[in-house]
């Protein structure tokens, strides 16, 4: 499948009173036609960042350094002005957020705000709007959506409303969709919903999407290639098969291992990863992770490993310099 | 569970029976009282000594409301809870007080939980201070003692919450719950907002405790595999009541309550092709708990409803081996319109 995003040597800098935060520090991803990737990690990892710097909606003091490329299509997004942006925002790149209540007007109904997009980009009339809207609402699954349309955001539901951003960012046909933490905010069995759906319309309407979640358990449901973050960088990239399989990333590996799954009791310690993730403002130097990793050797104090190949994944760890690194037993799971 | 308020001989160390707390909704200039949110409804539950039973349900669920009604510090509407063999509902004043140092809890929220004015010393010390343990610096020995316990420097003691990572401050949370040595301990999603890799460490730590102190825990949160890590017994709930309570591996091994059978479907796992069953996706949100359902109250969402459903409300009921279940039809597996998965 050809490629609709590449993101090459993404760098995104906050110039705080601290110093110079560097939340985003060397990004490189892509995504293929129809094809959706999860990116994974820990809170200020930079996964959300990463989302807003492909948007281009980070503010000051956060700035896109130069030499970031961020190819859709066959235009560079870091080079466009607001102008050219606006034409593609909400039209052929679209976000949802995790807490619709904070990225819906409160005081306009649902339907006026679904209305929106479609008479600013698709220049349809008010009227013609409308009724696209609630057309859109019942492609979600919003029931009596001709009623529904005249709601507020307050009189819906977390559920109902997570849905109306999707009917809000599906409703130009957007080629990419980008779902930063769709669920996080939702009750489990609210959540499969959501997921069911996003799957069905994904099916659909054949969009691609870049799903940015801490929740591995989302991405090992959701997503066909898995890139893992970890202090600023991808640590691990590669199909979701074998990230869940093989972790090459000593990171990879201790995540997946530290979550209690199902059937598993306090028999057993968990295994913990030990310590806390390293301070943005003065990351460590050499490999991020080191300080924490059980496999850490001189090396990795002092040197900075680029993204390895280690097929079929790319693992940034100096022990998969030779490609994979010998397998490791699995984590025991009863019942 | 109806059977009378156990005595302490029998192992249980919290027994609580047809606990209730409505909350008054009120509107208009007048406030006037227009009906009641029922948080809980009527609820029984044994606490034994020495277990961890776990209290698992979505938002809204009355389950931390349960949590922190079964200590007092929300006056139940109605109901019995006796603690340790005594009858909490009649302490009033300063027995209440005494009795409390017994009964801790732990809060998700270590922003908001924490005082941000009072340093570590003085949050961990104010519990031994209001019960008068020890001197100042018989107090201050204990402080650092508790510190150190949940893994943090003697150091911390000078510094102030916001100085602390969120996983150091549910330590700190922790600390000073424990320094009064508790025989109980709500513990109100304490990991939830936590990173994954973090919160494998406080897991970690909570059994740790448990284990050293003799501890008794009741642990509220709403995600399932961590609900059932820790918890030897596990009590789903659902619009205000327990629907299903059994022994951990049990619950997961033969879920009898067809809204426990959708929960465990509905939890997305970090493993790939583990799921053999098929995803039982429920329509719907989950009802007002100002104006529930008559009858089961699951019945709105649940694929197994039927007539009856509507008009009696299905006990819970022992179904061998301390498995309780709420339900009709509890057992009958769920074929309704599902989707496979993948």
């Amino acid at each position: 499948m050809p490629e609709l995003l590449r993101v090459e040597n993404l760098r995104t800098g906050f110039y705080t009173r601290g110093g110079l935060l560097r939340a985003v520090d060397g990004v490189d991803f892509e995504i293929r036609q129809g094809a959706t990737l999860g990116l994974v990690g820990e809170s200020g990892c930079g996964k959300s960042v990463t989302a807003l710097s492909v948007m281009r909606l980070v503010d000051p003091p956060g700035r896109i350094e130069t030499g970031s490329r961020i190819l859709f299509e066959d235009r560079d997004l870091a080079a466009l002005d607001e102008r050219e942006l606006e034409d593609i925002r909400g039209n052929e790149i679209s976000m949802i957020f995790q807490e619709p209540m904070t990225s819906l007007n409160p005081v306009f109904t649902v339907g006026n705000q679904i209305a929106e997009s479609l008479q600013l980009h698709e220049k349809l009339t008010g009227r013609e709007a409308l009724v696209r809207a609630v057309e859109m609402m019942q492609l979600v699954g919003i029931p009596s959506a001709e009623r529904r349309v005249h709601d507020y955001p307050h009189q819906m539901s977390g559920g109902m409303r997570q849905r109306v951003m999707i009917a809000m960012a599906l409703c130009c046909d957007p080629k990419l969709l980008i779902a930063d933490e769709p669920t996080t905010a939702l009750d489990v069995t609210v959540q499969a919903q959501i997921l069911e759906l996003m799957k069905e319309l994904r099916e659909r309407l054949g969009m691609s999407i870049l799903l940015i979640t801490h929740d591995l358990g989302v991405i090992a449901e959701m997503v066909d290639d898995v890139a893992v973050m970890y202090a600023g960088r991808i640590v691990e990239r590669g199909p979701v098969a074998s990230i869940f399989e093989s972790p090459q990333h000593p990171y990879t590996e201790a995540l997946l291992r530290s979550i209690p799954l199902l059937g598993m009791t306090y028999a057993e310690p968990l295994r913990a990863i030990r310590g806390m993730v390293p301070n943005p403002l003065e990351w460590p130097a050499g490999c991020r992770f080191a300080p924490r990793c059980d496999y850490a050797f001189d090396r990795c104090l002092a040197e900075d490993p680029p993204l390895m190949e280690a097929s079929p994944q790319e693992s940034a760890c100096w022990l998969c310099e030779q490609g994979r690194r010998a397998p490791s037993p699995a984590p025991q799971v009863t019942g | 569970m109806s059977h009378p308020l156990s005595t302490p001989e029998d192992g249980v160390l919290l027994g609580a029976r047809g606990i209730k707390k409505y909350f008054p909704v009120r509107r208009g200039i007048l406030r006037r009282t227009v009906g009641h949110l029922q948080a809980v409804d009527g609820v029984d539950l044994d606490v034994h000594r020495g277990e961890t039973v776990g209290l698992v349900g979505e938002s809204g669920c009355g389950k931390s409301t349960l949590g922190r009604t079964l200590l007092r510090l929300i006056e139940p509407t109605a109901g019995e809870i006796r603690f340790d063999g005594v009858d909490l509902m009649r302490l009033r004043g300063r027995g209440l007080t005494a009795m409390r140092r017994h009964m801790q809890i732990v809060f998700q929220d270590s922003v908001g939980s924490l005082d941000p004015r009072m340093s570590v010393r003085q949050l961990v010390g104010e519990g031994l201070a209001i019960h008068g343990v020890s001197d100042r610096s018989g107090r201050d020995r204990l402080v650092h003692e508790a510190l150190e316990r949940v893994g943090l420097s003697r150091e911390a003691a000078r510094r102030y919450p916001h100085q602390f990572s969120g996983g150091q401050r549910q330590r700190i949370g922790l600390a000073r719950a424990l320094v009064l040595q508790p025989k109980f301990v709500v513990a109100d999603e304490p990991v939830s907002a936590l990173d994954v890799s973090i919160q494998s460490q406080v897991l970690n730590l909570l059994v740790e405790l448990k284990q050293e102190f003799d501890l008794t825990y009741l642990f509220v949160a709403h995600d399932l595999a961590v609900v059932g890590y820790i918890s030897d017994r596990i009590a789903v709930m659902y619009l205000g009541k327990i629907v299903e309570l059994a022994i951990s591996a049990e619950l997961f091994r033969r879920p009898l309550h067809p809204y426990t059978m959708a929960l465990l479907s509905a939890n997305p796992e970090p493993v790939l092709g583990r799921k053999q069953h098929r995803r039982i996706v429920l329509t719907g949100d989950v009802p007002s708990p100002i104006d529930p359902p008559s009858g089961c109250r699951f019945r709105t969402r649940c694929p197994l409803a039927q007539a009856v459903c509507a008009e009696i409300e299905p006990p819970l009921q022992d179904h061998g081996d301390g498995h309780f279940a709420a339900c009709h039809f509890a057992g009958t597996p769920i074929s309704g319109p599902t989707r496979p998965h993948p």
